[in-house]
């Protein structure tokens, strides 16, 4: 019981930490963070939105890792941190398309366009929420498991598409500025403000991304624990 | 919209976004957190339990 609450203490304090770090990126981008040419001070959501959607494409990465892991090994401490990308990845796909939204509106004038980028990311969204929908109706055990896995390799494959999206098609949604051919278009200093908010969702993403998956082990453990004491 | 000097005045949208966002993940922790704390009552419940009187 002791080691358990030295755990309990130690994830509060890491959470309040990777917190802070991510209130202070926040704060600076709004506070500091030069004025965009074209957009004026409404460009500055792209220090919010951009992060949240990376981190988003991560969590399907990591969902593709765990997923493969289930897979092959058969575990389920596997399968519930593939839950818990599923839901840390959903969360953040949502926050990605919320904001998206936001920062749409007084820049395009609109506040959605079925474009490709846009029309691939709430894929993204749906193909998240029906591996959850699914998870959540099936009865736990490892045939549960292995078509969840199933489902998290499919999710993956929405990534590159997204990504490629601004390329292959015409689209509302600015192209590549980071990640492109030549180097970036981004003036540096945006662009080392935009690295520590993106680094700050990260580590923002993982606690909550290790906070569940553990959670959902002790959940897996105590109704072990509870089926054996009847 | 309102207008801003010819232009639209960003703050609303600005606040708006980061508000929502970090409502979420905020609230999301808080529920995690929430839970872990139920789980552990649960654990020691159950161990209380098991254990020999």
């Amino acid at each position: 019981m002791i080691d358990a609450k030295k755990q309990d203490r130690l994830t509060f304090g890491i959470g309040l930490a990777v917190l802070l770090f991510a209130s202070f990126s926040w704060f600076y981008a709004l506070r500091f963070a030069p004025s965009d040419e074209a957009q004026g001070e409404v460009y500055r959501i792209m220090y919010f939105h951009v992060p949240s959607a990376i981190t988003a494409f991560l969590s399907s990465f990591i969902l593709l890792f765990f997923s493969l892991w289930t897979l092959f090994k058969r575990s389920s401490v596997a399968a519930s941190w593939s839950k818990a990308c599923a839901e840390v990845g959903f969360m953040y796909t949502a926050i990605t398309l919320i904001t998206g939204s936001i920062w749409g509106r007084p820049t395009w004038g609109v506040w959605w366009e079925w474009d490709a980028r846009l029309t691939t990311t709430l894929i993204l969204a749906l193909l998240y929420a029906g591996y959850l929908i699914f998870t959540n109706s099936m009865a736990p055990g490892p045939q549960r498991d292995r078509m969840a896995a199933a489902l998290g390799l499919i999710i993956a494959i929405d990534i590159p598409i997204i990504y490629k999206s601004v390329e292959w098609w015409r689209t509302l949604h600015q192209p590549p500025s980071l990640l492109r051919s030549g180097g970036s278009t981004m003036d540096p200093e945006m662009r080392s403000i935009l690295f520590l908010c993106m680094f700050a969702m990260f580590f923002l993403a993982g606690w909550l991304l290790w906070l569940r998956a553990i959670n959902l082990q002790l959940q897996a453990k105590i109704e072990e624990q509870s089926h054996q004491a009847r | 919209m309102p207008d801003f000097g010819g232009r639209t005045d960003p703050t609303p949208f600005i606040a708006a976004a980061y508000c929502i966002g970090i409502f979420l993940i905020a609230g999301y922790g808080l529920i995690q957190l929430r839970f872990r704390k139920k789980l552990r009552a649960l654990e020691m419940a159950l161990n209380e339990g098991d254990s020999p009187r």
